[in-house]
């Protein structure tokens, strides 16, 4: 492996950092600059793909660097239209690590985890991380598999294998994004800003109903106000939406709606599930099932989601 | 002022030099007066300013936060949070233990009905849930949270790798315990981070089929090396195998699946009730804590070695060492015997032990003097008023 391909497939680590720096490149320069015009172009397809939830992991063989430079404009740009588009960005960049990490060598991710994030990895077949390392990711992924008290733990460390490291690492990649910080853009990025704000929007309009929380049990408020500042929700999560909503009344059009904000919103696979859930009368997870999940915020009472309502 | 909170301050001007809090310029404090108002988003210059304080304003409850702030006194969203340490609240309460609770009492509000022991989930009477209870806090009460903090400290040490010269430990002044981890990378962690450490601890929604795998040869436990609630939970259960209820066929089977790692073949009966007992025995082999104290950073908790203000006793700091011996009816008495008070019994008191002397059993209407740390844990426990001296 090169390491400019290593650049392209992550271009949030450390070392292309450090790279920026030396190259000294400013934000005037990304925006401005003739030399980037080809960055800018690449930042604005990341954003695009982020929105309309397009799949395209080509890869700038021929200058790597450009993959750089465009996701930082892009970040850039996200962080500026607000938090629903930066968390769209976030998954897009997470789910591309993702796959294009596919083939990376174990060293290589073991170098992004300690470089980058900051985490402390040993072992080779057999891998131990860190704890707090471990739950700063594993905490946002769904599934008994990322609870810790289903881990094995070992003198401040977690055992996980390869392609765990990898999904690790993309959580990592979404965090980061998401603490892109909101800075005044120069003119050019400025305008990208504006067309990727109401290209967004205009996705937006086609909901039709505000839904109403009325007196749902915490976890579902909180799992509505997650999905309304556009974070991503693990597939349990959504489950539990779909399931309680339906549940409580609301018409799939409506649930539909509202998932209308996910950052990797596709609206064929999305309303096939919903329609999946509703023909088949799934019920909502119980309370034990929630809090296995991660998905129970609070002790409030309830003996199960619909108690009361 | 009144006689409590004369006795209160007294307590600050002798004992202020054992309070103790580090890094109070960052700290929020919050404090209960006397009449029960509440004064919170305080911050000290300087643990001087805050021992000065407690002398001059004795307070019925004294708590800090466990997080450290950039502004301790803005508005809670606007604090600034740097790190928090952890906390881990072990209170007997939680157990629903009968021989801790023989002598709390417990009062439906709805009809009225009264009793005595564990508090009944519902009114056995009415049916109502809203019951309010007064507990009472006896040597088992004790022992039982002891038990539950050697474990934690275990576990703290040996599997999350925390230096145990950061685990701090210290006598509620009530019903149990507090455990903070002061300093290392879990104080950094988030209020989800919080709760996955928790439900590790406590073993709670263990799910054995993460780690247990079936492969062409049955059931098996993957992979070595083990270590986390599943090793916990093996071990557990290899010890007490010969008690649990599982059909006699199935103990040598299992015997060999736990003790020597053999896979082995169940059918989905025997499977369930496996599964089962693995759930079972990894609760049992967690940690009693209140996870929702943990997971919450912006918690406030009593400041070490400040009086507890529904006992009048002393929320001692103690070494692991100390803890194991540490009796609170002898060593954590705040209050002095001098002056002896004359109190009126309102609700039944049950015999009890402080400072090696015994007093009660005592019935409502009776009325006594005793010395002044005996009259004013009745006093502050509800069930004794002070009489006019």
């Amino acid at each position: 492996m090169q390491d400019s391909n290593i650049l392209a497939i992550a271009p949030f680590s450390r070392k292309a950092a450090e790279i920026l720096e030396e190259q000294g490149v400013t934000i005037e320069d990304l925006a401005l600059d003739p030399l980037f015009e080809r960055a800018r172009l690449m930042a604005k397809e990341r954003l695009l793909n982020a929105i309309i939830g397009k799949h395209d992991w080509i890869i700038d063989r021929a200058n790597p660097m450009n993959e750089v430079y465009s996701f930082v404009a892009a970040k850039l740009i996200a962080a500026s239209v607000g938090r629903s588009v930066l968390s769209r960005l976030a998954v897009y960049e997470s789910k591309r690590f993702s796959k294009l990490s596919e083939d990376l060598p174990l060293d290589r991710l073991k170098e992004i985890a300690t470089e980058t994030f900051d985490l402390s990895i040993e072992g080779g077949e057999v891998l131990w991380i860190d704890i707090p390392g471990f739950l700063r990711a594993s905490c946002h992924i769904g599934g008994v598999k990322w609870r810790l008290v289903n881990r094995i733990v070992r003198k401040g460390k977690v055992m996980i294998d390869k392609t765990e490291l990898r999904r690790l690492l993309a959580e990592y990649v979404r965090i980061g994004v998401m603490e892109t910080p909101k800075i005044e853009l120069p003119d050019p990025l400025k305008r990208t800003a504006e067309e990727i704000s109401l290209l967004y929007k205009a996705r937006m309009r086609r909901r039709t109903k505000k839904p109403k929380k009325g007196d749902f049990p915490p976890c579902i408020r909180t799992l509505i106000d997650r999905l309304r500042r556009g974070e991503n929700l693990t597939h349990q999560a959504r489950f539990t939406l779909a399931t309680f909503l339906l549940k409580v009344g609301w018409n799939e059009e409506q649930v539909l709606d509202l998932f209308r904000n996910l950052p990797d919103f596709n609206e064929k696979i999305t309303s096939y599930q919903i329609s999946h859930i509703a023909k088949k009368k799934y019920m909502p997870p119980n309370c034990d099932t929630m809090r296995s999940w991660g998905l129970c915020p609070e002790e409030c009472g309830r003996k199960y989601m619909l108690e009361g309502l | 002022m009144t006689l409590i909170e004369g006795l209160f301050g007294l307590y600050y001007q002798h004992m202020a030099k054992t309070i103790y809090v580090s890094d109070v310029p960052k700290r929020e404090f919050m404090f209960m007066t006397f009449d029960r108002t509440v004064r919170r988003h305080i911050s000290f210059r300087n643990l001087e300013d805050l021992r000065r304080y407690l002398i001059t304003d004795p307070p019925l409850h004294a708590y800090y936060s466990v997080s450290l702030y950039t502004n301790p006194t803005a508005p809670m969203d606007e604090k600034g949070m740097i790190r928090a340490e952890l906390l881990f609240d072990i209170d007997s309460t939680d157990f629903n233990d009968e021989v801790c609770e023989k002598d709390s009492l417990w009062r439906c509000k709805e009809c009225g009905n009264s009793g005595k022991g564990v508090r009944p989930r519902r009114c056995p009477k009415c049916g109502s849930d809203r019951l309010e209870v007064n507990h009472w806090l006896n040597e088992r009460c004790i022992e039982l949270a002891k038990v539950e903090v050697r474990r934690l400290v275990d576990i703290l040490s040996s599997e999350l790798d925390v230096d145990i010269r950061k685990i701090a430990i210290s006598y509620t002044g009530n019903r149990g315990f507090h455990v903070r981890v002061t300093e290392g990378p879990l104080t950094t962690l988030g209020r989800n981070e919080r709760r996955e450490i928790c439900f590790f601890i406590m073993g709670r929604d263990f799910d054995p089929f993460s780690l247990i795998q079936i492969t062409g040869d049955g059931m098996a436990v993957l992979p070595s090396p083990v270590g986390g609630v599943l090793s916990r939970t093996i071990k557990f259960m290899l010890t007490n195998l010969d008690n649990m209820k599982l059909p006699k066929s199935l103990k040598p089977k299992l015997k060999a699946f736990l003790g020597e790692g053999k896979p082995i073949r169940l059918n989905s009966r025997e499977r369930k009730l496996v599964i089962d007992k693995f759930k079972e025995a990894a609760s049992k082999t967690g940690v009693r804590i209140d996870w929702m104290v943990t997971m919450d950073t912006g918690r406030l908790t009593r400041i070490p070695n400040s009086l507890h203000g529904k006992t009048g006793f002393r929320a001692l700091s103690l070494t692991f060492d100390e803890c194991l011996l540490f009796n609170p009816f002898t060593d954590a008495i705040g209050l002095p015997p001098e002056p002896e008070v004359p109190v009126r019994i309102t609700l039944e008191v049950p015999k009890f032990h402080l400072k090696e002397e015994s007093f009660g059993p005592f019935k409502p209407g009776e009325e006594i003097r005793l010395p002044g740390y005996a009259g004013i844990f009745l006093v502050l426990r509800d069930r004794a008023q002070l009489l006019g001296s």
